[in-house]
């Protein structure tokens, strides 16, 4: 339990921190990339979205472990972990959506 | 200790409750009369100011959509001409979204945070009353310019170059960006109050999972507001920038770039939609479970819908902009995250359904409000889903679809709630009942007049109907409809004339409430009703998310606060442990008078850049007044 405690200040927070903020930069980039990305062979639009998808997915992951500190009885700062993890799978939602459409259209299409 | 200095720090812990409720009576009482309404800094009597005017800006936003019917009724009206047309429907869109929905939506956050945080004051509260006064002149300033046939003419939204110097000559455009202005001054004052009156004046033991959803979303909204607000800043100071110095942000002959308006304006037109959405939101999860009386089912994914909403609002901007031609690849980016959103939305919709399956619903008039909610807000939200789709807002774009959709929205997904809200905190504000029957026919009218005003103009739109045109021909087939539309406009305005005749008539004769007429859970039916100005004799202590309930009504307290001086307790972020004591300022005049010198700063620099330099020598004078210490207890603290 204490060493959960020690953890929680940083990983507690992944899952707020880390999937938003690789959601906003992927958002960003999705304006930028179709304009190289035409007619290019290798599309880095894809990549990034892809692994925006798995960091989200990692700092999910991260907050998860110490939102197991809720279910031991520790009360608050278990449940802002669990926010934390859940929030981080739905940005990583958001993210898949986003890569899924960059499978779809060309970097091309106006 | 010296009995002197026993005086000078006397605390509640050394009073019985009589003599401590005259005592805190006499430190936190705003005096009567003028002096009292021009100087109190009382957060409940300015929320209910806030809260009048919203409404008075609503009727009278009401009164411009009931022109705009009339002139749509009959093809080829000559009622209206194009350029009153222009104004009215300009003025009626600022009016809704600037000076009605935002504005009333955090009003009521600063009537019921403190009090469902168990607090005596809001975080800054001369900051509140500044935060009023500016927008009532932002208000007055938009209005007055449209009685004098001066009112902005180019939308609610305010595109260049429309707005820029080349195609809109005068100051029209000019008045609507300050209207701006004064606006977001006042709506970002009070999310930086409701952001630290969350953070640090919560009641001991309310740590961050028993906090009222109420006061989740209010604290996620007035974060949204800090993020979104800034950018419609600089875009209307661009604007006047270019229309006043000659700068050329938006002139793209000049090197800049008319589609950065759009950026600008939407990175806060879209978040502007969740801050009208998540209080109301909040305002259902606190309702609604006492009324089916039981907790809310799912309250930490009640709390993940709304954080998530927050964030994921930010993401949205650009399908209002499908049609400008950007990348299709970076447009589908914003259809993925206007479907994603739909997961946290729906996340709230089940958890409700399921409180309502797993409770004993009682059939009173805020619990009929929700449901009128459940049904609009799913309807609207649904439509959403579909001009979130490029091929289908490239087709319904600009027409009267959009016009339907966004009405369902924002009427159902926030007016209802509203409605809800205020007839259930009417006893707790005034101390007496609104009434039972004018209220249910109030909901009858309200839901079918909404319903079939808004609902024929989703098959407006799809028959190819624009927006903002004055008037169409006669042989296009729009004009049944529309007369339809028209008259059952009538029945939504007798809807709202209802509910305000309801208000207006119980706040004098309704029925006695008593403290929690409704048998309700949260802090602030442990108050009496209406609430003391100290809110609380004595500081609640909380061990649920559900005080009222699970403590059987006798809740313990914390003591040792000053009665001598305005002082609130201070508790630590998270867990809400007591940290410390804190002063509270007392009433003032400096509020007003610096809203003064502000609203005639930006009104003369409408017409001259200069007015910023010398308008800011009476802003400075004014502040320096308001924060002059005047050797009261608070000072010397």
């Amino acid at each position: 339990m204490a060493e959960n405690t020690r953890l929680f200040p940083l990983s507690g927070w992944a899952g707020y921190v880390i999937g938003p903020a690789a959601w906003a930069v992927n958002t960003q980039l999705g304006q930028i990339l179709p304009y190289v990305e035409c007619g290019a062979s290798f599309r880095p639009g894809l990549f990034l979205s892809g692994l925006g998808v798995l960091l989200s997915l990692a700092g999910a992951w991260l907050s998860y472990r110490v939102s197991g500190m809720r279910l031991r009885g520790s009360g608050m700062p278990g449940f802002v972990a669990s926010i934390g993890a859940l929030l981080g799978c739905l940005v990583a939602f958001a993210m898949m959506l986003q890569t899924l459409s960059m499978v779809m259209v060309s970097g091309c299409a106006r | 200790m010296s009995e002197a200095l026993e005086q000078r720090d006397l605390r509640d812990t050394a009073l019985d409750e009589v003599l401590l409720e005259s005592r805190l009576a006499r430190t936190w009482h705003t005096p009567p009369g003028w002096v009292g309404f021009f100087t109190t800094v009382d957060h409940k009597r300015i929320a209910v100011r806030y809260i009048v005017t919203a409404f008075a800006f609503l009727l009278l936003g009401g009164v411009l959509a009931l022109l705009m019917r009339l002139q749509l009724s009959r093809p080829e009206a000559g009622l209206i001409g194009p350029d009153l047309y222009n104004q009215i429907f300009t003025v009626h869109g600022s009016t809704m979204m600037f000076l009605f929905a935002v504005p009333v939506m955090e009003a009521v956050g600063v009537l019921l945070v403190p009090l469902m945080l168990g607090t005596r004051n809001i975080a800054f509260p001369r900051l509140n009353a500044f935060s009023y006064w500016i927008y009532l002149a932002g208000g007055l300033v938009l209005w007055v310019a449209f009685v004098l046939d001066v009112g902005p003419d180019v939308g609610w939204f305010a595109y260049v170059p429309l707005s820029g110097p080349q195609y809109s000559a005068g100051k029209r455009a000019d008045i609507w960006a300050q209207m701006i202005t004064f606006t977001e001054i006042a709506a970002l004052a009070i999310a930086v109050e409701i952001v630290v009156t969350v953070l640090k004046q919560r009641a001991p033991g309310m740590s961050l999972d028993r906090i009222p959803l109420f006061v989740w979303a209010m604290f996620v909204t007035s974060f949204v507001v800090i993020l979104a607000m800034p950018a419609v800043v600089v875009a209307s100071t661009a604007l006047i920038l270019d229309r006043l110095v000659g700068t050329h942000f938006f002139n793209p002959a000049e090197g800049g770039d008319a589609l950065l308006w759009q950026h600008l304006f939407w990175f806060f037109g879209h978040p502007e939609v969740y801050i009208i959405f998540l209080p109301a939101v909040g305002m259902i999860s606190s309702i609604l479970p006492t009324f089916v009386r039981r907790p809310i089912f799912g309250y930490l994914p009640l709390v993940l819908a709304l954080i998530g909403t927050g964030i994921l609002a930010f993401g949205l901007w650009v399908h209002h902009m499908f049609t400008t031609g950007l990348p299709r690849v970076g447009e589908s980016f914003f259809t993925a995250s206007s479907m994603a959103i739909a997961v946290p939305s729906g996340v709230q919709i089940f958890c409700w359904l399921a409180t309502i399956w797993l409770g004993r619903p009682v059939w009173r008039v805020p619990f009929l409000y929700i449901l009128a909610f459940f049904f609009t807000f799913v309807l609207g939200g649904l439509t959403g889903v579909m001009v979130a789709s490029v091929p289908l807002d490239t087709q319904v774009h600009d027409t009267y679809f959009v016009v339907a959709h966004f009405h369902y929205v924002l009427v159902g997904g926030a007016v209802f709630p509203l409605l809800a809200a205020v007839t259930y905190w009417f006893s707790k504000m005034t101390g007496r009942m609104m009434s039972e029957r004018l209220g249910r026919w109030s909901v009858a009218l309200l839901f079918i007049g909404f319903n079939f005003t808004f609902f024929p103009m989703h098959i407006l739109g799809l028959q190819g109907m624009p927006r903002r045109i004055y008037t169409y021909q006669a042989d296009l087939p729009w004009g049944g409809m529309n007369l339809f539309v028209s008259l059952c406009s009538l029945a939504l305005a007798a809807g709202f004339l209802l509910f305000v005749w309801n208000a207006l008539r119980s706040a004098r004769a309704g029925e006695a409430a008593g403290d929690n007429p409704w048998g309700a859970a949260t802090l602030e039916w442990a108050t009496s009703s209406p609430p003391p100005p100290y809110n609380f004799t004595r500081i609640p202590v909380v061990r649920s998310a559900n005080p009222l309930w699970d403590d059987g009504g006798a809740l313990p307290v914390a003591s040792g606060l000053s009665v001598n001086r305005r002082e609130l307790l201070i508790t630590t972020t998270a867990e809400a442990r007591p940290e410390a004591r804190e002063t509270s300022p007392r009433d003032s005049a400096w509020p007003f008078w610096a809203a003064i010198a502000t609203t005639i700063m930006l009104v003369c620099s409408i017409f001259t850049p200069w007015a910023v330099v010398w308008g800011s020598i009476p802003v400075a004078v004014t502040l320096v007044g308001w924060f002059w210490p005047r050797g009261t207890p608070e000072d010397d603290s």
